[in-house]
């Protein structure tokens, strides 16, 4: 029972330190692929330590059926002590209590979470299909333009996916930054971007209390623009991209402030001052081993919990 | 003109329907204009308006043993409507869209030009060296 306990030890620390640690590691830029890579790592690890957990318990009681040692029996043997009015003793009730407080919320996320994501995958398809009945078709594949008077681009997964440009978007783009906000799009889709943002806005939405899921997938999204942005920026230059991004800013509305901003601001002054090779080397590395930590610690746990070192207490 | 898959037909009979706008159509109506483009069976118009007519884009009403069809909505009222859902904040909770900009004030504005000066002065200088 010990792995599991340190499992949970595990998930708690990077709930607690990661938004920070890894929030502080991103706020650049200047290497959005292995900051993804490194939020990634963290939240999946987080919740495959719940599921570990949950399969701990569940082998504990399965393992020792016969012999009555099992944690959870002797947890419920304490119940049925402390019902009878014999009592029991403090540790094994707090054990009791986090053991069916992990599975109940294991099972209740994981219910939640699939709900959550499903009902966003068809609100994109739908979108995207109306957008292919609405939108008039161009020579490239997926690309709709729209009538619309405000400029925006956008694009929404659909089974197929859907890129929208508005006709004000392409009337005010020369044909460079047209091209260059299309491969922006493209890149997402390709990239399978608004999978990855459809899974984890699902996540913020059913564990909205946990920074680690809510900053995670403004993050993610964010780092994913910048990743867009690189793809983009390759094979048009950066110079196009920047006035396309300008161009489609300065005509939005201006309704809406907020966090977004400072993300727009970030990606214009990335593709403005290209950072140098040993800011992005720096940043590269410091994500990297951030991310070998969190993948090598829930694993060392296992390792050693199954190798006996942890079950002494068992 | 080829068409591509299910979806593709949707979009040429919605075309086809909103031209036709105040006016109803019929199976047949549709199916002789695309027939005069294009190999295509009847059948295939049929379920592709007995599609649209269950997804809630065409409305019907029995006319003998034929249906009459028209348009819930007209194309600009639908544009209306998904540039509402993209733009109304729906990026940001229950619509998971990818915008190539979010929307920014005036203040960030400048300083996004302010961005673009920058890189065409090194631009520039890298072009002198």
């Amino acid at each position: 029972m010990n792995a599991a306990a340190c499992l949970l030890l595990y998930s708690v620390a990077v709930i607690v330190f990661g938004p920070s640690l890894l929030g502080f590691l991103t706020r650049g830029g200047h290497a959005p692929r292995c900051g993804v890579i490194a939020w990634l790592i963290a939240i999946g690890s987080v919740l495959l330590s719940w599921l570990t957990v949950v399969g701990l318990m569940i082998l504990d009681v399965l393992g020792h059926r016969n012999d009555g040692g099992s944690f959870v029996v002797s947890c419920v043997r304490w119940l049925c002590d402390l019902a009878e009015g014999k009592a029991g003793s403090g540790p094994q009730a707090m054990l009791l209590a986090s053991a069916v407080a992990v599975i109940g919320a294991v099972a209740v996320i994981g219910v939640r979470l699939v709900r959550t994501v499903r009902r966003l995958r068809a609100h994109a398809y739908e979108h995207a299909q109306a957008v292919r009945l609405v939108g008039r078709p161009t020579g490239e594949r997926d690309v709709f333009i729209v009538d619309a008077a405000e400029r925006t681009a956008y694009c929404v997964a659909g089974k197929p996916p859907a890129i929208v440009v508005t006709s004000a978007a392409v009337a005010a783009l020369g044909e460079r930054e047209l091209a260059a906000v299309l491969a922006h799009e493209r890149a997402h889709l390709d990239g399978h971007h608004p999978r990855i943002v459809t899974a984890l806005r699902g996540l913020a939405l059913v564990i909205p209390r946990l920074a680690l899921m809510t900053r995670g997938a403004a993050e993610v999204s964010r780092l994913l623009e910048m990743c867009a942005d690189d793809a983009a920026a390759r094979r048009h230059g950066n110079g196009a991209l920047l006035t396309g991004l300008v161009t489609l800013a300065a005509g939005a509305p201006t309704a809406a402030l907020g966090a977004a901003d400072v993300a727009v601001l970030n990606r214009a002054e990335r593709l403005a001052l290209t950072p140098a090779h040993r800011v992005r080397v720096r940043a590269q590395a410091a994500l990297t081993s951030a991310t070998a930590m969190m993948a090598v610690a829930p694993l060392g746990i296992l390792v050693l919990g199954a190798s006996g070192v942890l079950i002494c207490g068992g | 003109m080829r068409v591509r898959g299910f979806g593709e037909l949707e979009a040429v009979v919605m075309d086809r329907v909103w031209d036709r706008d105040p006016e109803m159509v019929t199976v047949r109506d549709i199916f002789e204009e695309l027939s005069a483009e294009r190999r295509i069976a009847y059948t295939t118009v049929m379920s592709t308006m007995d599609n649209l007519y269950t997804k809630g884009w065409l409305e019907r009403e029995r006319d003998g043993r034929a249906y009459r069809y028209w348009a819930t909505l007209t194309r600009e009222e639908h544009t209306a409507r998904l540039m509402r859902e993209a733009l109304d904040g729906g990026g940001r909770s229950e619509l998971v869209l990818s915008y190539f900009i979010e929307q920014i004030g005036p203040k960030e504005t400048e300083r996004l030009r302010e961005a673009m000066r920058r890189l065409a002065r090194r631009s520039s200088r890298a072009k002198k060296r």
